[in-house]
């Protein structure tokens, strides 16, 4: 079989498992879950554990995948900064997420054009 | 101020309601929403909220998509690539292996890396119990960080959303403007220098930030959020690839039992 015809056959692969994962509680949990119970509770709180986790994991990756920083800093610190601004913004004001948002990436980019 | 719902144990904050609906709309129509089909006025607001992470995926896409292409995969691979797998994380992950070849690594690291749409999908599900499986099995394939964590927000903050008619609002504009990055950032790589596409990237953790940030000033899930980001790595470092999802676990586990206990000395 063609590589292209494989790569295509793999890609729908990721797809459908993927689709199989979203779907599965689905067909499996709905009738033990209700907003009151303990189980739904816990998969609230674990939902939000993954997205700290993938707030840790893709910084970490991507001070593992670039080859630039600032000061000889990990590049990785950047996005932690912006980030911090974000979490001071949104905590504080949510009309304050752009300004910060775009302010830190300016200042960043200014930084990193001005070659450091 | 504090309402208490009759179906609900619990108490129930109300904050200001940006649509400006008062609590007395909330506690009167609660019941009756819960049992509608789709509610256009959730829908509508699920699509205002949902745009500015329109602003954070465009570029993150486009970031992807120029990956990809780089990677020497075409662009209708990238764009399609987002059509069935839809998922950031897991496609930035595994493009090496697309790439190379690697099949069956390929979808090893699939189910590893997009096995926390099942904490997602199950979190919701509650919330969508007025819907038919069939149309849950459609709109689930649009769930991501994003939609969950702005209908799950919206439903804890303000019980009377309609949840499953947020949710769509929230997905027609993230899932649209994902496929347009990925087939622009595949299109124009050459256009766009590295230093921007580096850039671009590092909107990942920014954008997982300030989701995690809106369901400020909650502090149960801010907290789980904050033990996820501490045992994530810690737990990666020790059993690669199981970090995230171990991570999550115990969060959710020590966040909950934290709850319990708290409850327990209250009454």
């Amino acid at each position: 079989m063609q590589h292209s015809t494989l790569l295509w056959l793999a890609l729908l692969a990721a797809g459908v498992l993927t689709y199989l994962i979203r779907t599965a509680p689905l067909f499996f949990a709905r009738r033990f879950l209700s907003e009151e119970s303990i189980v739904t509770r816990f998969l609230g709180y674990a939902s939000y554990g993954v997205l700290g986790g993938l707030i840790s994991l893709t910084t970490l990756k991507l001070n593992n995948s670039t080859e630039y920083g600032i000061f000889g800093i990990k590049p990785g610190i950047i996005p932690t900064i912006v980030a911090l601004i974000v979490v001071c913004g949104v905590t504080y004001k949510t009309k304050n997420i752009l300004i910060c948002l775009v302010s830190g990436l300016v200042v960043y980019f200014g930084l990193y054009r001005m070659g450091w | 101020m504090h309402l208490s719902f009759p179906s609900k144990k619990n108490t129930i904050i109300f904050l200001t309601d940006p649509v400006g609906f008062t609590e007395e709309w909330h506690l009167k129509n609660y019941e009756h929403l819960k049992k509608k089909k789709f509610q256009g006025s959730d829908y509508y607001l699920g699509i205002k909220e949902g745009i500015l992470t329109c602003f954070y995926f465009i570029f993150l896409f486009i970031a992807i998509g120029a990956a990809y292409k780089a990677e020497g995969l075409g662009r209708f691979v990238m764009t399609m690539g987002t059509v069935v797998v839809y998922s950031g994380p897991s496609q930035l992950g595994t493009m090496d292996l697309l790439a190379s070849g690697s099949w069956i690594s390929l979808l090893v690291t699939t189910v590893i890396v997009n096995a926390r749409f099942m904490f997602l999908s199950a979190a919701l599900l509650p919330h969508f119990r007025e819907q038919k499986k069939i149309t849950l099995a459609i709109a689930f394939q649009t769930m991501s960080a994003t939609s969950f964590a702005l209908t799950f927000a919206r439903c804890q903050r303000y019980p009377s959303t309609h949840a499953f008619s947020y949710y769509l609002g929230v997905c027609s504009v993230a899932y649209p403007t994902a496929i347009l990055g990925s087939y622009l950032g595949a299109s124009a790589v050459g256009n766009i220098p590295q230093s921007y596409l580096t850039m671009f990237r590092m909107l990942l953790p920014i954008y997982f930030t300030h989701i995690l940030a809106a369901s400020w000033p909650q502090k149960k899930p801010v907290f789980a959020g904050l033990l996820g980001l501490i045992l994530a790595p810690l737990i990666e470092s020790i059993y690669p690839n199981a970090g995230l999802i171990a991570g999550a676990t115990i969060s959710g586990l020590v966040v909950l039992y934290t709850d319990q206990i708290i409850k327990k000395r209250s009454t």
